[in-house]
């Protein structure tokens, strides 16, 4: 059987927009590696439906994309999607929570008392940088590129056999590369994206085991 | 946390070089211009607030990436 793993995406604004678009090279990575990459989307990102959804495919890993606040999750709407009172939901799993500030307190909660094998996250707001003056395609959006691929080192590095604590390092190292490169390019516009690539990569935190793996 | 007019001011003059054709989406605050950052700093908002701490850690940080660009060069 193949290993499973829950890929929970907003899409109602320009930020969970992205979110959405960039979990693309993720479901990418997880498949080229046998994984059964099963999506909550859109309109389905409700309290219910995740719930449901872990309790009926058992996934290994979970990866929410959208937004948070110290102790809740939020899916469609705004609407609060994970909160303090789902930790058993939780237990044994790998969470890594792109969203704002949910691991200062929601995972720190799962992983302690609730034995979440590890929660990764954002202990401060997630930012993001974008060009207003072209269309909206998130993938094709060379400024905030960085931004997205820093993110995406977390996620995919678990699922090519990384640890929780080498998935982070990765991130970490590519938010270096890309902190390193901006500061050395010409482009003004560049300085906004370097300043959202330090701050994302200062509130990157997990909590729970650093050594663990997605089986 | 308030934060004191000349560290207003740096922030104001530091967003005021950023160019106006990029939105800047600050957590769950929402996405916002140049603009109206530094409306949001002068107005002393969350937001303003946000946008503040995101500089200083920019500015406290500098040291600490100088140093290893330096190491891995």
């Amino acid at each position: 059987m193949p290993t499973r793993v829950l890929l929970v995406r907003n899409d109602y604004d320009p930020i969970t927009h992205y979110m959405y678009e960039w979990s693309i090279p993720f479901i990418e990575a997880a498949e080229s590696k046998n994984m059964k990459v099963d999506c909550v989307d859109g309109l389905s990102v409700t309290k219910s439906e995740i719930a449901s959804r872990i309790v009926k495919l058992k996934p290994v890993f979970i990866f929410l994309n959208g937004h948070g606040d110290r102790q809740t999750f939020y899916g469609h709407g705004n609407k609060p999607a994970v909160d303090m009172s789902d930790g058993k939901l939780f237990t044994g799993k790998i969470v890594f929570s792109r969203a704002c500030d949910c691991a200062a307190e929601l995972g720190k909660t799962f992983a302690e008392e609730h034995a979440c094998k590890a929660f990764i996250g954002y202990s401060m707001p997630f930012v993001n940088v974008r060009e207003t003056n072209v269309e909206i395609k998130p993938r094709q959006d060379n400024m905030s590129r960085p931004i997205w691929e820093a993110s995406n080192s977390v996620p995919v590095g678990l699922v090519k056999g990384l640890t929780v604590e080498e998935s982070i390092e990765a991130s970490h190292k590519k938010a270096y590369k890309e902190i390193e490169r901006i500061l050395f390019s010409s482009d003004v516009g560049a300085i906004n994206v370097l300043k959202a690539i330090i701050v994302n990569d200062e509130g990157l935190t997990y909590h729970g085991d650093g050594t663990a793996k997605i089986a | 946390m308030t934060h004191s007019d000349d560290v207003k001011e740096l922030v104001k003059l530091r967003l005021m070089s950023t160019p106006s054709n990029i939105k800047v989406s600050i957590g769950n605050y929402g996405e916002f211009s140049r603009d109206q950052l530094i409306e949001e700093v002068e107005k002393e908002t969350p937001v303003g607030e946000a946008a503040i701490e995101m500089e200083l850690l920019f500015i406290r940080k500098m040291p600490t990436l100088a140093k290893r660009i330096s190491e891995q060069r």
